[in-house]
């Protein structure tokens, strides 16, 4: 069988397109507007996001038998917050920089309205495996547009991607100025508008 | 059994694994994390100090090494003098020495923007006039606008500002609003730094405090001078 029939695959394929949880169903953009503005803690937000997503959806899966239906959604967050500490936890321990960067916004992970809807929508009706795949694709769809948002403020918003500097020295002498919108909300509301709009017209919805 | 008590056992269960795995978590990665908070505290007096630049990329073991080898922690009174066992009234500082005496000396300072508390040090040279740099390592303001104030643009100015006339009056450091070639007299040039646009409020608290925090060691800085003259 090819790997493209599989259920796995298809799960996981389906929320980097024509499911994205960004660029389709318009979830988790408080922390799409937030964390943003340069390119490093949008790929530390899109794999803390992931292995939140992915565990979470494994665990509450894994325990969806045994789950009283009548405090289903306490139990999802509880599993949900643990995990969130987790993250924040290694990541002042490994990353502490960029989790200055972030401060707040990993223990928001909490709040962000995909992992919840994942797992009541998908980990609580199907296998650990699918929900693993379900997991991690929604983590990357979601991550992968903040990257991609990130890159376009910082790049117009301050020169540079990474860190590095990319406008050159020469462009700022003659008169070429950053554009300071790019960093600030509305830089985010126009260009996820942008990126919502190109998906849109791609799988041509 | 009925579907309540089946809940709670549930729930309390669930609340014990889950306490458990996290305490665990916490506790082993604590010794990690307090080393990573101390190299960061270490790093920010370096730089107030002007021994580690901004751009510079150091390696904690060498930050921690660097720091080891040429600063001192100290505590003084509110008359300047050295103290042994430090109380909460008394004043912590950083100092690098040149032999005996004091060559350049750090000041922890915090001061309230728009949303925050901005913590940071303010490093002055030992004539306790000029200031040798500033960094600011934890801020909740606005990014892009009071956000603006831990970035080098903005602390670099505040190196070679004068925070004393010259007839040894303090008057700190000013933040003006808009840039200072355009606002303030020439001759007052040496007390002001530019401000960040749009973030008003930031450059005020910043202005207010620095200057409550540089008269709490004003007690030191005379003794300072005065050792100098001797």
């Amino acid at each position: 069988m090819k790997i493209s029939k599989t259920a796995a695959y298809k799960t996981f394929t389906a929320p980097l397109v024509s499911a994205n949880p960004i660029a389709v169903a318009v979830l988790g953009i408080c922390s799409a507007l937030a964390v943003t503005t340069q390119v490093l803690p949008s790929i530390v937000m899109m794999l803390a996001m992931t292995f939140v997503l992915a565990s979470s959806n494994v665990v509450i899966s894994l325990l969806r038998n045994y789950i009283p239906k009548n405090i289903r959604i306490i139990v999802e967050l509880v599993v949900i917050a643990s995990l969130v500490i987790l993250a924040d936890q290694l990541l002042k321990a490994f990353l502490y920089d960029v989790s200055k960067q972030l401060s707040v916004f990993v223990s928001l992970i909490v709040t962000n309205c995909i992992i919840m809807g994942r797992a009541e929508a998908f980990a609580l009706g199907n296998g650990p495996w699918l929900s693993f795949w379900d997991g991690l694709g929604n983590g990357l769809g979601y991550g992968y547009i903040l990257v991609v948002v990130s890159a376009f403020r910082e790049l117009l918003g301050a020169g540079t991607l990474l860190g590095f500097q990319i406008v050159p020295d020469a462009a700022y002498a003659a008169g070429y100025v950053d554009m300071g919108l790019m960093v600030l909300a509305p830089g985010v509301f126009i260009t996820i508008g942008l990126l919502v709009w190109l998906q849109n017209k791609w799988t041509g919805r | 059994m009925s579907s309540n008590i089946k809940s709670f056992i549930f729930a309390f269960v669930m609340c014990c694994v889950v306490g458990l795995l996290l305490t665990l978590a916490a506790e082993g990665l604590k010794p990690l994390q307090a080393r990573n908070m101390l190299v960061d505290q270490q790093k920010n007096i370096l730089r107030a100090l002007g021994i580690m630049q901004s751009t510079d990329k150091w390696s904690k073991d060498q930050v921690l090494a660097v720091y080891t080898n040429t600063v001192e922690s100290i505590y003084v009174d509110a008359a300047g003098s050295l103290v042994e066992q430090p109380s909460d009234a008394d004043l912590p500082m950083y100092v690098i020495r040149d032999g005996a005496s004091i060559q350049r000396y750090a000041i922890p300072f915090k001061a309230y923007g728009l949303w925050s508390w901005i913590h940071g040090y303010i490093a002055l040279d030992g004539d306790a006039s000029t200031v040798v740099g500033m960094s600011v390592y934890k801020h909740a303001e606005t990014p892009g606008l009071g956000g603006e104030c831990d970035k080098p643009w903005f602390l670099n100015q505040f190196i070679d500002k004068k925070i004393r006339k010259p007839n040894g009056q303090l008057v700190s450091v000013g933040v003006v609003k808009g840039k200072v070639a355009d606002t303030i007299a020439s001759d007052q040039q040496a007390y002001y730094v530019d401000g960040m646009s749009g973030a008003t409020i930031t450059g005020v608290g910043i202005e207010r405090d620095l200057r409550t925090t540089l008269q709490q060691y004003e007690g030191f800085a005379s003794a300072l001078l005065k050792e100098k003259q001797s």
